[in-house]
């Protein structure tokens, strides 16, 4: 049998993708506060019993400790073969917080009870899970810095039954949030349309142009699929134009006020939302980065995405 | 009243449990006390985290703490300790509120239960107490849960961990080492009881008799003895002065005692009665029995007052031969009897003495004379004046055994003959599923002892010449129907079932209660005598605390069928490697069955190995094979060399 790598409380988990199955090889246990206060108890109780010499002090004494020592083995059954699966989580401005969902499965038939998630000072809800259901457990971390960052090593534990023992496994889940920039807080007016650059605006007013394929998603008109593209046996692409009635703007790099990066950064994301709620299309044009002109959910994603992800190695 | 949340009940009714058995040994406020704020916190008038009430916990806690210091003379100890964390315990509920305080009760209420045993062991209040003690886990299981658990749930949870908790505490019982004797030597708690006491009026032993309570149980060694015939020697009473019967005060004096015939061997168990002495048939040579000591009455007396069940061995001859020359003061004493009291039983005593007969003969003309004239053997005696003796005698002549013991040895100290009462217990009941026999306050007995020249002090029963059905059949037999009722007796149809607890009861006493170091050495060495060791003990303990745990955990934290699902999936796909290294490969839509049989026809030199490994993981995958299956299947894929 080949030797698995020991798993040991100081040490730092393996990073894990897919769902994590709880192996007591994973799980740690020790006393609680109480559970040293039940042993000082216990002492005490043999102390009495052997000075009043009381028979049945001792029965009791020892049944309590065999309890005890049951509770510790229930306490790690209750970790026991539960299935970790983290949620995908929701992107979040800096300066948010970010509501990381794990799902835990219990797969076997009994309880198991007073769950917690817990990443250094934050901690989740307390659940208790019934046998075979699932439940979510959400820890809520701010985020004050953009980007895609992956979440700390996380701990599951639970003091259930007894609660004199605190039974925990630490696992470290590939599980990221991407945090776009904060949005600049005051309103600056949106830069002017140039004209510069790939925009035609006013050449065919009143008409609607092609400008970029996305990916096919229910409910798109059949008309607007790229049929030639499926048939050359890519996936399904809906085409998508651009009102160019009024202008294209163009949200620039350059054109924003702002000096610092993180500044800019700031000032590009306000300017895609509001862009975004006046209608018209727009573009995003920074280093290394071009969106084309668009609107839709998906073309704001693509432009936060691109403004948090700035930088990135 | 509004309906308790069940948070609330989990908090107060365990409490209440434990509570319940201490209420007998409680000062009445105490209880009263518990009981009004137990009412009050489960009542419409308690609110949560009302300030009022705060600040009221804490001068009630200080009038308790002076009432119970007030009541016991302190707060410490088996009662006023006691008292005082009962009062503790219940006020504390008034503020109980989180899981933590919840915690903290149960610790206290675990506590509460250990107290009891200090007052009372029996069988029923150690069943109650584990009752309660389940009742304590369910509730912290119940409280421990984010939301709070069905009380079904949480009772079948504690339930089921006391069970599983129960062979390693019986293991630790048995082969934690125990102490020679306590170590701090504290107070003892238990009442004085009932039993024989050092004087004898009329009326004491009747008395005595309306008492059901046990005062001994006789185990011998031989199953041929006759338990009731035999007397049990309990005080001596050698002086007399005209109403009641003392023990002598000096009494230490060297006999002699001569052994005759074969020696008796039998072990008595003796309830604690807070009296000193320590009942013995025939003549011992020595009790196993610390500061055991023998008088020159041949008294057995314990060290200090019996306060706790005792139990020792003895060795004794039935027929025996003491003090055979009497020294003149122990004679002088032995003849003593007081002036100016019943005249008419010492000129009885004269008349006999002055005809010159022999001793022997004035014995057996007093027997006679209580066998001849209408003597009636009654519990419910008239009363007697001044010379009881006389009135006895020659009046009411209705008296129970002690008038008769008593009358008789004024009778022959008024002849001249050395004559002493002795108290003690005759008859008894014999079980016959312990094969041992229980002898109960209402055998205890008085009769006589003469001494005659050669021979030494003689039994005489002077009862026996009255109501021989008392002496031969015990007390049930010798009393008029018309007295039997205040002897408390059981029905007889009660009698299996009576025998039967008290088989129990003394099982109970000797095995669990009475499991001191002597019993644990004698038990240890039975099973091998390196166990009588501190080391062979603890190398015993640990390793048997190793194999319960370890089966414990295996039992608990086995592999869930899911896990063995998994399990199987995963050898299954190595098996299904090395089928396609050796050119067979499952199709996507094959399933496993199907795959076996189309693998089998290309290779049927594996057809044998393929057809078990599918039945295994088909058998654990989809069916409800058992755990064993897994192994199997790990084994015979480990094997499979295609």
């Amino acid at each position: 049998m080949k030797l698995r790598r020991l798993n040991l409380p100081w040490r730092q988990p393996d990073l894990e993708a897919g769902p994590i199955r709880l192996s007591s090889r994973r799980l740690f246990i020790l006393p609680t506060r109480i559970g040293l206060v039940f042993a000082a108890l216990l002492f005490g109780l043999l102390m009495a019993s052997s000075n009043y010499a009381i028979s049945l002090g001792y029965l009791f004494t020892f049944l309590m400790a065999s309890v005890g020592m049951a509770g510790l083995l229930h306490t790690q059954r209750n970790l026991l073969g539960m299935v970790l699966r983290p949620l995908p989580v929701t992107p979040v401005y800096a300066g948010e917080a970010a509501h990381f969902k794990l799902q835990v499965d219990n797969p076997d038939g009994r309880l198991r009870g007073a769950l917690v998630l817990k990443q250094g000072p934050h901690a989740s809800a307390e659940a208790d899970l019934p046998g075979r259901s699932s439940v979510a457990l959400e820890i809520t971390l701010s985020q004050t810095r953009r980007g895609y960052h992956r979440i700390a090593p996380l701990t599951l534990a639970s003091a259930w039954p007894l609660g004199l023992f605190r039974c925990w496994s630490v696992f470290a889940p590939d599980w990221s949030v991407l945090v776009y920039p904060r949005p600049a807080p005051e309103p600056l007016p949106l830069p002017e349309s140039t004209g510069t650059g790939q925009g035609k605006a006013g050449d065919r007013a009143g008409e609607e142009e092609f400008y970029g394929l996305r990916d096919y998603r229910p409910g798109d008109s059949l008309n607007r699929i790229a049929w030639k593209n499926m048939a050359r046996g890519q996936r399904p692409l809906t085409k998508q134009f651009a009102d160019l009635q009024g202008e294209t703007r163009w949200l620039d790099w350059n054109a924003a006020p702002e000096q610092e990066t993180e500044a800019r950064l700031s000032r590009l994301v306000r300017w895609a939302l509001d862009a975004e709620r006046s209608g018209q299309a727009w573009g995003l044009r920074m280093p290394g980065t071009t969106l084309p002109p668009g609107r839709g959910d998906n073309h704001l994603k693509q432009a936060l995405d691109a403004l948090a992800r700035y930088g990135e190695a | 009243m509004a309906k308790p949340e069940p948070g609330v009940l989990w908090l107060v009714g365990p409490l209440v449990l434990a509570l319940l058995p201490q209420v007998l040994f409680l000062p009445v406020w105490v209880s009263v006390a518990a009981g009004l704020i137990v009412l009050w916190r489960i009542g419409p008038g308690w609110r949560k985290n009302a300030p009022g009430q705060r600040i009221l916990i804490y001068p009630l806690l200080i009038a308790g703490a002076i009432g119970v210091f007030l009541e016991h003379h302190t707060v410490f100890g088996p009662q006023g300790g006691v008292s005082l964390l009962v009062l503790m315990s219940s006020l504390k509920l008034l503020e109980s509120e989180g899981r933590r305080d919840h915690l903290v009760m149960t610790l206290v209420g675990y506590f509460l239960l250990m107290t009891t045993f200090i007052h009372d062991q029996r069988p029923l209040t150690a069943l109650w107490l584990a009752m309660a003690a389940t009742v304590f886990t369910a509730s912290l299981i119940a409280t421990q849960s984010s939301t709070l658990l069905p009380w079904r749930t949480a009772l079948r949870l504690g339930g089921s961990l006391m069970l599983q908790a129960l062979p390693l505490a019986l293991l630790l019982f048995v082969l934690f080492p125990r102490l020679h004797s306590p170590i701090g030597g504290l107070t003892q708690t238990r009442q004085a009881q009932t039993g024989l006491s050092d004087s004898m009026s009329p009326g004491t032993i009747s008395q005595l008799i309306r008492s059901d309570a046990i005062a001994f149980r006789a185990d011998f060694a031989s199953a041929q003895v006759d338990g009731h015939a035999l007397y049990w020697r309990g005080p001596v009473l050698g002086q007399y002065d005209g109403r009641n019967w003392r023990r002598l005060d000096a009494n230490d004096e060297d006999v002699t005692a001569e052994t005759l015939g074969r020696p008796l061997n039998y072990t008595i168990t003796l309830e604690a009665d807070n009296q000193p002495w320590l009942p013995v048939a025939g003549l011992a040579t020595g009790l196993s029995l610390p500061g055991a000591h023998e008088t020159a009455d041949l008294e057995w007396l314990a060290a200090a007052p019996v306060q706790e069940r005792q139990r020792y061995a003895v060795q004794a001859w039935l027929d025996y031969r003491i003090e055979s020359t009497l020294s003149p003061a122990r004679r002088a004493r032995a003849l003593a009897l007081p002036e100016g009291f019943n005249p008419r039983a010492v000129a009885l005593g004269r008349s006999w003495a002055s005809h010159g007969q022999s001793a022997q003969a004035i014995v057996d003309a007093a027997q006679a004379y209580f066998r001849d004239q209408p003597f009636y053997y009654t519990l419910n005696p008239p009363a007697l004046g001044a010379n009881a003796v006389d009135e006895f005698l020659f009046g009411s002549r209705r008296g129970f055994c002690e008038h008769y013991a008593g009358a008789f040895t004024v009778l022959m100290r008024a002849a001249g003959i050395p004559a002493r009462v002795v108290t003690g217990y005759q008859g008894g009941e014999y079980n016959p599923i312990g094969k041992y026999w229980v002898v109960r306050q209402r055998d205890a007995h008085a009769w006589a002892e003469v001494w005659l020249a050669d021979q030494g002090w003689v039994r005489i029963d002077p009862t026996a010449a009255v109501a021989p059905n008392r002496v031969e059949l015990g007390i049930e037999a010798g009393l008029p129907d018309t007295d039997r009722t205040v002897l408390n007796l059981p029905a007889a149809w009660l009698q299996p079932l009576r025998l039967t607890w008290d088989y129990v009861n003394n099982g109970w006493n000797q095995w669990v209660l009475g499991y001191d170091f002597e019993r644990q050495q004698r038990l240890l060495n039975a099973f091998s005598p390196s166990l009588t060791s501190l080391r062979g003990m603890l190398w015993a303990l640990l390793a048997g605390a190793a194999m319960l745990l370890g089966g414990l955990s295996l039992f608990l934290l086995r592999p869930s069928r899911q896990a063995r699902m998994d399990e199987a999936a995963r050898v299954y796909a190595r098996f299904l490697h090395r089928m396609a290294k050796a050119g067979l490969d499952k199709g996507q839509a094959e399933g496993p069955a199907d795959f076996a049989r189309r693998a089998s026809r290309d290779r049927p030199d594996l057809a044998r190995e393929i057809e078990a490994i599918t039945r295994c993981y088909a058998g654990l995958r989809y069916g409800h094979a058992p755990r064993e299956w897994l192994a199997d299947l790990q084994r015979l894929t480990k094997a499979f060399k295609p």
